[in-house]
């Protein structure tokens, strides 16, 4: 009896080893590339390709230095975070009030203007550039931050929508109704009544959009060709080995690697608490 | 006073206008203002203000100095009152072509010059990007070009008879070696196939990962270079798929698993990890572009560096003779099509392309350097490069780089087909097979 029971102990210690060891091989699987980029960004070129390999070597921030003098390296971050954040609001904005609207109005053919617009996910971004370039150019957007702001915002607002919609359907209709009898106007109610409670979905499809945006390469590749407008995706496709197309600068490219993941891995520490919110409210009814 | 409330119904009637308003706005065309009507109380127009005349060029980021140099230095908006402004391209072939093709389709274009390589020439004047160059280019041009560059320029840069691009940086793959060891050992630099195989026995020392040879053979236009340079000593096209490239293809086995000579791991590296070896005192000889040459004399490798380590002489001769021992690549200027300032565009790059200022070109950076022949005699002789390019020149054994018209798909199959005979997961034929079917299946 005893000897079973010791039995038992030791085997569920012994899966519970088995599963810590798991998640330990799985998350150091996970975050080998991370430390790669950290390290290839951190180590001099030679020390990326040398045999056996450099695991730690003496770090310098010479490679962020090189990137500061070969391209316009502080100007294509605040690009990037000009055109993150201005997509961001501008996405959230927009699907917040068209998600009300599909979510609490009743209107002729609400339904069908819902798949069209879900059903418009499903097109190739590549496919809609040339027509796009078209109107940023008769709209003289072309190589602005407005202009790619405007055309990212368009592509990732049916989604919001379609997610912002199931997160103001779970509300109780009764809170807004009880507010309108107070008295509340329909932005009071928006504002003041609804948003604090649809706040952790935002929050969730604000990061996520947040970041769609921050690492897009497609439109600011298409639709942008000065420093002023380019972003850091761009950069990517720019910085240079040497004085010659031959080689590749790969230290070079994981500094700016480890330049993009910095915000979005600041962002998603910071707003962790409302991410899983959000994530469970979406699940529970 | 009750205060009107509005209601959800008017919202979504407001907000749904509002987007409509957006959308057809967006979608509009632009129109010139209509002109207005002849008024008495503006009897005299006000004098139309000349708007100022710009062009913008778009090069690579190892060019961008070197040609705002090249601009001031020469005094072109002095001279034409054209503001150039210097914008940088992309690194890749795919992300240029992604961000032209947009833009050519939609009409207009985010520069009007381009700096372009082989590749994307061949792309860009076959979907009809760029213009037609003959009609800019004076009588006597291509006067001050040597045969070889002019061979090879109707190759890679006409389509249909019609230039659309002319190059000024054409660089060719040398022939690098180990001076020391080799005087060391007391061998005689190879002069032909057959004297290249021995060589494994007298450098490769597995044990230390010395190899008497070794490349860059990775995937993704890396192979297809060696490729390439092989079938040409062996008197082909390896696009062609003939017995040249078989014999190219059995060569490379040979030195690979036969003799010794070229490291078999060559098919997992690229150019960096190539020179790197080099350096490291792991290859004694090898084929490379002469950006190696910068590298080896960088700050970096400084204590490494002599110049008996870096000699260089010309490429074992294969079957197919001298002539076809190496080849060039370039890359040039051309206008796209489409350019929003296109009398602009054609006015700068008849500027660049003058003699006068290809040789100041190259003064600025070498970048500009090629074998046309007022750009090479103006070369200052006792430079390294220069030094290389005469005698290559001299030697005559530069070949035309193997074309193929849809050159980027039809490499990746050579690549995928020959790796895999490379690495022995195929047979020789079959690999010679499934190149040529697939091939075919591309014209």
């Amino acid at each position: 009896m005893v000897k079973s029971e010791v039995a038992r102990a030791w085997g569920f210690k012994g899966s519970a080893i088995v599963v810590y060891l798991s998640f330990l091989v799985f998350t150091l699987i996970v975050l080998l590339p991370v430390y790669w980029m950290v390290r290839s960004s951190l180590a001099p070129a030679a020390d990326l390709i040398k045999v056996p390999l450099v695991y730690f070597p003496r770090p310098t921030l010479r490679n962020f230095q090189t990137l500061v003098e070969q391209v316009p390296f502080l100007q294509y971050v605040r690009n990037s975070l000009a055109y993150a954040v201005a997509t961001t609001l501008t996405t959230l904005v927009v699907s917040y009030l068209a998600a009300y609207a599909f979510a609490r109005i009743p209107f002729p053919h609400s339904g069908l203007l819902m798949w069209t617009l879900v059903l418009s996910m499903a097109l190739p971004d590549v496919g809609t550039i040339v027509p796009l370039y078209r109107v940023l150019k008769n709209l003289h957007l072309l190589d602005t931050i407005a202009g790619i702001t405007l055309v990212l915002s368009s592509t990732l607002t049916p989604f919001t929508v379609w997610v912002l919609v199931s997160f103001i359907k779970q509300v109780p209709y009764e809170i807004e109704e009880a507010a309108i009898i107070d008295g509340a106007s329909l932005p009071r109610v928006l504002w003041h009544i609804l948003l604090p409670v649809t706040m952790p979905g935002l929050v969730t499809m604000g990061l996520i959009n947040f970041i769609n945006a921050w690492n897009n390469l497609l439109y600011p590749l298409s639709f942008t060709t000065s420093p002023s407008s380019k972003t850091l995706s761009v950069a990517i496709t720019e910085i240079f080995a040497g004085y010659s197309p031959w080689g590749k600068p790969w230290e070079l490219i994981m500094t700016v690697g480890v330049t993009m993941t910095i915000p979005v891995v600041i962002l998603v520490l910071f707003s962790q608490r409302a991410i899983v919110r959000g994530l469970i409210a979406g699940a529970i009814k | 006073m009750s205060e009107r409330k509005l209601s959800r119904r008017e919202f979504l009637g407001w907000a749904g206008i509002a987007a409509a308003s957006g959308v057809l706005a967006a979608c509009a065309p632009v129109t010139a203002p209509a002109p207005a009507p002849a008024a008495a109380a503006t009897p005299t127009p006000a004098p139309a203000t000349p708007q100022p005349r710009k062009a913008r060029i778009a090069v690579g980021g190892w060019a961008e100095k070197g040609t705002k140099e090249l601009l001031a230095r020469t005094g072109f908006t002095e001279q034409t009152g054209i503001e150039v402004e210097v914008v940088l391209r992309t690194d890749t072939k795919e992300t240029e072509l992604t961000r032209l093709a947009s833009a050519v389709q939609a009409g207009t274009s985010p520069y009007d010059v381009i700096d372009f390589e082989d590749e994307l020439t061949t792309s860009f004047s076959q979907a009809g990007y760029v213009l037609g160059l003959d009609d800019l280019l004076p009588p006597d041009f291509w006067d001050d070009f040597p045969p070889e560059m002019i061979a090879y320029s109707k190759t890679w840069s006409t389509y249909n008879g019609q230039t659309f691009r002319v190059i000024h940086n054409w660089e060719m793959p040398y022939w690098w070696y180990r001076k020391d060891w080799f005087d060391e050992k007391g061998v005689e630099v190879p002069k032909t196939w057959d004297e290249v195989k021995p060589l494994g026995q007298v450098f490769t020392d597995e044990s230390k990962g010395v190899w008497a040879s070794e490349d860059g053979l990775i995937k993704g236009a890396f192979l297809n270079v060696y490729l390439a340079w092989i079938t040409l000593q062996a008197g082909g096209n390896p696009f062609d798929v003939g017995p040249e490239y078989r014999m190219a293809l059995e060569y490379i086995y040979d030195l690979m698993y036969i003799s010794k000579v070229l490291n078999p791991a060559s098919l997992q590296k690229d150019y960096n990890q190539q020179n790197a070896d080099y350096i490291a005192d792991k290859v004694a000889f090898m084929r490379q572009w002469p950006f190696f040459g910068d590298v080896a004399r960088s700050e970096e490798n400084k204590a490494w560096f002599s110049e008996d380590k870096v000699a260089v002489a010309l490429p074992p001769v294969g079957p197919g003779g001298k002539s076809g021992s190496t080849y060039a690549a370039a890359w040039g200027f051309g206008i796209v099509k489409t350019s929003p300032n296109l009398e602009e565009a054609k006015e700068l790059l008849k500027f660049l392309v003058s003699k006068e200022v290809a040789i100041e070109a190259m003064k600025t950076s070498f970048w500009f350097l090629s074998a046309r022949k007022s750009v090479l005699a103006a070369a200052p002789q006792d430079n390294w490069l220069v030094k290389q390019m005469k005698m290559y020149m001299d030697a005559g054994v530069i070949g035309v780089r193997p074309f193929h018209p849809r050159f980027v798909e039809a490499l990746t199959i050579l690549e995928d087909t020959a790796a895999a005979y490379l690495t022995k997961q195929i047979g020789l034929d079959e690999s010679l097979k499934q190149a040529k079917d697939r091939l075919a299946q591309l014209s």
